[in-house]
């Protein structure tokens, strides 16, 4: 093979004078109809002549050096088949030095080809991560804002129970006796009847109602006659006939109970 | 900035008391000629300790607080003259809680000085006395002075 080989370029240099000799040796050598085009490039560089000589007289040398001619045709296939125009422009050197070069060109290529499309997948992958960070404040802020905004409608459901409460409110009436209309500007408060031992009885009363109705509430509670007790609130004696709204009285205000000895 | 501070502190001191206190103790914050209230100056009444020479006795106390309040304690005033070693003639408690240098926290309550003073009438200090008539019965004449402390216990009836 090596001899019908280097013939062949023998011929091939040959060739492009002697037509004759390459058609006793096509049945032979398959590879020159594998590698059509070959032919089509050298006689293309025909114009350049000499040159184009010397460069095919170089590979020619370097596969008779290289026994694996086999393998490298394919490769010339290949690129042949792939990317003529590479081909066209380096001639016979491209043989040698693109099949080598190209090969590892060509997966590099397509690895520079698919990792710009992998790091955009990650990056967008990574642009997505961010925005699910980025969007999980926004969500919670979101999340505050329904909050917010359900916290504000809240008191529009919350006004029929409000509407309910007068109802209550005039049951109880109703059943303690018979009381003003105007019921609903009523308030009740809890005040605590603290005596010396700390320990307080809690008395809920309207803030409108007199003393004198929590004062005989505590002395039922206490079983204590009223005439022995003394109710003062922030150091000042209670009158019976005041009431808390007239003392500023808040829920949970200190009533303190004195019994006189 | 420091009085808005006093004065929200002593804001919530206020209502706290209202919802919570001993029971003969007063606290409430003074009223000007005006009717308005003045957070800074409060007038309070504690009860001498049930079971002691000071019992029966509701002592009158002006707690002044300062604008630096609560950083720095607030001056404590009996009435001027009044029988105890460990205040001085003008009626100025000498109380360790109520020292900045000494015993005082930010964090202590109205109720805790008043309770605290409570507790000094019954058991003055010696080792830090204010006034020299207190100090000196208590060191040498403590049957005088028991008597002194019962007599002044009369003088501040309870308030029925």
């Amino acid at each position: 093979m090596a001899v019908f080989w280097y013939s062949l370029c023998a011929c091939d240099v040959d060739e492009q004078l002697d037509d004759d000799d390459e058609d006793e040796f096509k049945p032979l050598f398959d590879y020159s109809d594998t590698v059509p085009r070959s032919p089509e490039l050298l006689s293309s560089d025909d114009s350049d002549e000499d040159t184009v000589i010397i460069k095919s007289a170089l590979p020619k040398r370097k596969f008779e050096i290289s026994p694996p001619k086999e393998p490298l045709t394919p490769t010339l296939q290949r690129d042949e088949t792939q990317k003529t125009i590479l081909d066209d422009d380096e001639d016979d050197d491209s043989w040698l030095m693109t099949s080598p070069c190209k090969l590892p060109k060509l997966p590099s290529s397509a690895y520079f080809a698919e990792n710009p499309i992998l790091q955009q997948i990650r990056l967008q992958r990574q642009e997505l991560m961010m925005l699910q960070q980025k969007a999980s404040p926004e969500a919670i802020r979101r999340v505050e804002e329904l909050a917010r905004m359900q916290a504000q409608q809240r008191p529009e459901p919350v006004t029929p129970l409000v509407v309910k409460a007068p109802t209550r409110m005039n049951a109880h009436e109703e059943s303690s006796g018979s009381e003003s209309p105007a019921a609903e500007e009523k308030e009740k408060i809890l005040l605590k009847v603290q005596n010396s031992t700390q320990s307080t009885q809690s008395i809920r009363i309207f803030t409108t109602d007199k003393f004198e109705k929590l004062f005989r509430v505590y002395a039922d509670l206490t079983k204590l006659s009223l005439e022995s007790m003394a109710f003062r609130f922030d150091g000042d004696q209670i009158s019976p006939n005041s009431s808390p709204k007239e003392l500023d009285m808040e829920e949970g205000d200190i009533i303190e109970v004195y019994i006189r000895s | 900035m420091s009085g808005g501070i006093a004065r929200g502190r002593l804001a919530e001191e206020r209502k706290a008391w209202r919802k919570n206190h001993p029971h003969g103790f007063v606290a409430r914050p003074e009223t000007g000629a005006d009717g308005a209230l003045n957070l800074m100056i409060w007038q309070c009444t504690l009860p001498g300790k049930v079971g002691t020479d000071w019992e029966g006795g509701f002592y009158p106390v002006a707690i002044h607080f300062s604008e630096d309040y609560p950083s720095k304690p607030p001056k404590c005033k009996f009435p001027q003259g009044f029988f105890h070693p460990n205040v001085y003639p003008s009626g100025t408690v000498c109380l360790s809680i109520l020292n900045e240098d000494s015993g005082w926290r930010p964090a202590i309550t109205v109720k805790q000085i008043l309770v605290g003073i409570q507790e000094l009438l019954d058991a003055p200090n010696p080792a830090d006395p204010a006034q020299t008539e207190a100090y000196q019965l208590f060191i040498q004449d403590p049957v005088e002075y028991k008597r002194r402390v019962r007599q002044q216990a009369k003088q501040y009836p309870p308030p029925i």
